[in-house]
């Protein structure tokens, strides 16, 4: 009886074991899936913001010839976004994320796409894709993200109201989630559960200046 | 004798254990060295990455070596037998000299000649269950006004898949020579991160998590082309 029951007792120890090794293992994958996720993520960003630096600084650059010096900000872009008359239509095919009318980089302010389809190494997946671009001081420099603060907060604290020779572009991409009648809050928690992992969430933002753009 | 029989079935239940514990912390002992071997490779290709963009954004247009002794070619070749395989992706370039050797001055911003050659190697590595061949892509660089050309820098053994894609101005695909007014340059690759854990003779590195790819790329501008 007493080995029996101590035999039962070692089992249960190392089922138990087993049990939290598996689980480290099952962790662990979920790091990798996630770090892949990531790359793709910042791929993405990184494509997106060199579609944007090959355009104009601002709307009043567009009819000026290549390497005009701009000294005033008085004709600059009161208001960021697409002008009147400019179509937001997509690009088909490999530029399926850029604008046809666009060709200021404000141009694609609120700009945002959900479940965009994105291949990278021979592997599909979807995002949601957001962007933001204001003024910002150009001699100012970054303040890192306070606790609680997340990365986009954080560049949005440089944003600016008045004119200036600098704008930032904010270019935030989230796993794409399912869409459900869930809240959002109910969809992530749901995510975590079927996958053991946060859902990815990048957010890089870039100053481009006047004289760094306008080599057109 | 009569100990043994008495309690025979305690120690076949701890003989069972014995060898379980003993294969779990093996396994543990594989997944550990290849996590290590993961975050390595990672690293590696990181850094070759890394290096790859520096290159890209000081692509030159051929128009900006008239008069100098360089090949001016910039062209993207893709593998024959597969056609998702890029082998070779060629462009004139700039670089910060660091080697004594060439008699230019160190430190004096010169114009290169890259070519990334994606080499065939004997190793193949099993990636999601499907045997891959294992590459590796060498930097290929000819120094302006000197003839030539040395291998400077290499990804390692460890290449499974590479691509580029050339994009011109207006977001176009642009197979071949890169067109005259190009817009963005979009550069992926895929590394193995295995281990073998047969004998020196395998050539065939086997995973046993699975989860032994690692993947990389990048979208670059080139602005002084």
């Amino acid at each position: 009886m007493k080995q029996s029951l101590l035999a039962f007792l070692a089992m249960a120890i190392f089922s138990l074991l087993a049990l939290s090794q598996q689980r480290a293992a099952m962790h662990y994958h979920s790091l990798i899936y996630g770090r892949d996720y990531e790359i793709a993520a910042m791929n993405m960003v990184s494509e997106q913001l060199a579609y944007i630096e090959t355009l104009y600084f601002d709307e009043a650059d567009t009819d000026s010839p290549p390497l005009t010096q701009r000294l005033e900000t008085d004709d600059l872009s009161a208001n960021m976004g697409l002008e009147l008359g400019e179509i937001s239509d997509l690009r088909s095919g490999p530029g399926a994320t850029q604008m046809i009318g666009a060709d200021d980089i404000d141009d694609y302010h609120l700009f945002s796409l959900s479940a965009v389809p994105y291949e990278f190494n021979n592997i599909n997946y979807a995002f949601d894709l957001r962007i933001e671009v204001c003024y910002v001081d150009p001699l100012g420099a970054p303040a890192p993200p306070f606790p609680g603060q997340t990365a986009e907060e954080a560049a949005r604290a440089r944003c600016q109201s008045a004119k200036s020779l600098a704008k930032q572009v904010i270019v935030t991409i989230n796993e794409s989630l399912p869409e459900t009648e869930l809240t959002e809050a109910e969809r992530q928690n749901s995510f975590r559960a079927q996958t053991n992992r946060t859902p990815i969430g990048v957010t890089i933002s870039r100053v481009f200046s006047h004289a760094g753009l306008d080599f057109h | 004798m009569h100990v043994l029989l008495d309690h025979i079935s305690s120690i076949m239940i701890a003989g069972v254990l014995f060898i379980a514990v003993f294969t779990m912390m093996q396994r543990n002992q594989q997944n550990a060295m290849e996590m290590q071997v993961n975050n390595m490779v990672s690293e590696q290709a990181y850094h070759f990455l890394n290096m790859m963009e520096r290159d890209i954004e000081n692509m030159l247009h051929p128009d900006q070596l008239d008069g100098i002794a360089l090949d001016p070619t910039c062209t993207v070749s893709m593998d024959p037998s597969d056609t998702t395989l890029t082998r070779s992706f060629s462009f004139p370039s700039m670089e910060v000299f660091t080697d004594t050797s060439t008699g230019i001055p160190v430190d004096s911003v010169a114009r290169v000649h890259l070519t990334y050659q994606l080499t065939p190697t004997l190793k193949k590595a099993i990636v999601n269950g499907v045997e891959k061949p294992l590459y590796k892509i060498d930097r290929i660089k000819q120094n302006e006004g000197v003839g030539g050309t040395a291998i400077d820098g290499t990804s390692g053994e460890i290449i499974t898949n590479f691509s580029v894609t050339l994009f011109n101005e207006d977001g176009g695909v642009t197979p071949g020579a890169c067109p005259e007014e190009l817009g963005n340059t979009k550069v992926q690759f895929e590394a193995a991160s295995e281990i073998s854990f047969e004998s020196a003779d395998e050539r065939v590195q086997k995973s046993r998590t699975n989860l032994n790819t690692t993947r990389y790329g990048a979208t670059i501008y080139s602005p002084n082309r």
